[in-house]
């Protein structure tokens, strides 16, 4: 029993951990700080949709905001025309609400569009990338275009998204004009959301597509000589990391009640990456709390040192990033597993030196 | 009479002018160990990546069981075939699991369909066992792969390539870099499979090819030079001649 509790992978204890202490949370601090911490956890949500893609895939994305953006949206905008046009679209010359925003009026069909339309977005630009074997570093360079190109759209079809002033007064999910969710309330939904999402990533990385796509990341050549199409695999990987990233932005908007196109363009894809590369990549621990802990670090040390905080900030990454490439987490599972491997060798050296004996007397030359 | 597994008839290729396999007719039978050596640039490997479509044949033809698989694609001839091959030097999955990468060869799992019904029941757990335990690396099999030994990486992608339950195997160079125990071992490891699979390896280490081979071919510069028993091969004046010029490093 021992030896099986040493066994039990350290970053699941963290997970346990951190999910008591998400729990428990609100019971202790202000309120602001609870709603602070539903943002942060948007943020973990869409950092496992990246980790999937990066750390478990190897495919590096720097627009990974563009899909969180396009969920986002979608319920800024259903907030937008809840009482007929918005003040935006009037001055722009708008008659009436266009046509393909109808659909967004419910927040709920808002919702599963805002899902649906990064999923589907990450499906095309997927199937064009990965079947004409685009891959690597371009595959990065092309989605870095892609998160300026988006940003740009957004802010020149001002008529129809408000440009770069974004949406405001976005409710938690008030619906038919009732009442918007309570703030303690709303942390509660966005955390057992973020434990499903969570549950299903940690699923699907042990199951069979999950160790696929690792091997894609590993070796994608040798795949394909073992008959695999590595390519709908990362079609695959990328639909699903979409939706997961167009979910974080649903829930993100409400949040904060405001979406802008600071949230969706290029700095917000690095730093979600950032994100995961200083919390470890390929272990979803690592994405999680990389999301909570520099998002925490950036608004605390921010509160204290208004004036020099980024340096701070910009030193620990750096340092951590330089000692530490595996990430925090990532470092402290190696550590572990060094221990079990080690004992492993030491145990099998002694065998080792026995079977040459034995070799050695059979063969012996 | 043995029925023959694979035949290649009158095979070319040439990249730009040069003659890299010309005219190369070769029969493997079935259960057998085949083994094909020559000097440096004889056309060993790209015979085989002509055999499992990495590279295009100018001309020629390729029967694997009377199917004409000339110029088929990799994966095609890998999965629907059944023809595996342990690339030069070992070619695995480093940052998985000794397990792991032998599950992910594991046959018929490699459609999305196929990857979502699968699941780890006790003939698998079988297989793979009795796989690692094959390769010497049953005790390994939480180890990562970047984590073994080099010989042991060549192992490993040796059990990887049985997990595809291929009909023929195809061996690239597996003892380069070996010491003599484990390409002992590994010649032992080569014997036994030999029942149940058919096989083709390409080798430069003599005892090795001694040890194992039943049919031997020279290639030398894309030509079949000879075949025969490893006997018969060894005193070839031909080959005897070929290896001696090559030794000497004259050439033609």
């Amino acid at each position: 029993m021992k030896s099986k509790l040493k066994d039990f992978p350290v970053n699941h204890y963290i997970d346990i951990a951190l999910l008591i202490f998400l729990i428990f949370f609100p019971l202790f601090v202000k309120t602001f700080r609870v709603e602070m911490m539903s943002r942060y956890l948007c943020f973990a949500i869409f950092a496992l949709s990246l980790d999937l893609l990066w750390g478990y895939t190897g495919l590096l994305s720097l627009g990974h905001a563009v899909l969180f953006g396009m969920g986002g949206y979608m319920i800024g905008i259903c907030y937008q025309i809840q009482n007929g046009l918005p003040a935006f679209m009037t001055r722009e010359g708008l008659t009436q609400i266009p046509w393909f925003y109808i659909p967004l009026k419910n927040p709920i069909a808002a919702a599963a569009i805002g899902i649906l339309i990064p999923a589907l977005f990450a499906m095309l630009l997927g199937f064009f990338m990965f079947s004409s074997k685009i891959k690597g570093v371009f595959f990065t360079i092309i989605t870095l275009a892609l998160a300026q190109i988006f940003s740009e759209f957004i802010i020149n079809v001002q008529k129809y998204t408000n440009g770069f002033n974004g949406l405001q007064g976005v409710k938690r999910f008030a619906i038919n004009g009732g009442e918007q969710l309570g703030k303690v309330q709303y942390y509660y939904i966005v955390l057992a959301i973020a434990v499903l999402v969570f549950i299903f990533c940690l699923w699907l990385s042990r199951s069979r597509i999950g160790k696929i796509a690792t091997s894609i990341r590993e070796n994608e050549a040798r795949l394909g000589f073992f008959g695999y199409q590595s390519s709908h695999y990362k079609i695959l990987i990328y639909t699903i990391s979409g939706a997961l990233a167009g979910l974080a932005g649903v829930l993100y908007t409400p949040a904060t009640s405001s979406i802008t196109t600071q949230d969706i363009g290029v700095a917000a894809s690095t730093a979600v990456v950032v994100w995961i590369a200083v919390g470890g990549r390929g272990n979803l621990t690592g994405a999680v709390f990389g999301a909570l802990f520099i998002n925490w670090a950036q608004s605390l040390l921010s509160e204290h040192f208004s004036s020099y905080w980024q340096l701070i900030l910009g030193g620990v990454l750096l340092a951590i990033i330089f000692f530490i490439p595996n990430g925090i987490i990532g470092q402290i599972i190696e550590l572990q597993r060094r221990r079990t491997v080690e004992g492993v060798k030491i145990k099998e050296q002694s065998n080792a030196n026995k079977g040459a004996g034995l070799w050695r007397q059979i063969f012996s030359r | 009479m043995e029925t023959n597994l694979l035949e290649i008839k009158k095979l070319n290729v040439s990249f730009s002018g040069f003659h890299a396999v010309s005219d190369v007719d070769l029969n493997v039978k079935e259960g057998e160990i085949h083994v094909v050596i020559g000097p440096n640039g004889a056309g060993k490997s790209t015979l085989m990546d002509l055999l499992t479509g990495q590279t295009k044949p100018t001309s020629g033809q390729v029967l694997f069981e009377g199917n004409n698989i000339t110029g088929k694609e990799p994966g095609i001839i890998a999965s629907k075939y059944h023809i595996g091959r342990k690339f030069q030097g070992p070619n695995v999955f480093d940052n998985m699991t000794v397990y792991e990468n032998v599950e992910i060869a594991l046959k018929g799992y490699t459609t999305i369909l196929k990857a979502l019904t699968y699941k780890r029941t006790k003939d698998k757990k079988d297989k793979i066992k009795e796989i690692l335990e094959a390769i010497q690396l049953f005790d390994k099999k939480d180890m990562m792969a970047s984590e073994l030994s080099h010989g042991q990486r060549q192992w490993l992608e040796i059990g990887m390539v049985m997990a595809q339950s291929p009909k023929l195997i195809i061996l690239d160079e597996p003892v380069a870099g070996m010491t003599d125990v484990e390409t002992y071992k590994t010649g032992e490891m080569v014997k036994q499979l030999a029942g149940e699979h058919t096989m083709i390896v390409i080798e430069h280490d003599m005892e090795f090819v001694e040890q194992i081979a039943q049919t031997v071919t020279v290639l030398h510069q894309g030509k079949v030079l000879a075949e025969g028993t490893f006997e018969e091969i060894k005193n070839n004046p031909k080959v005897i001649q070929v290896y001696l010029q090559d030794e000497n490093g004259e050439g033609y």
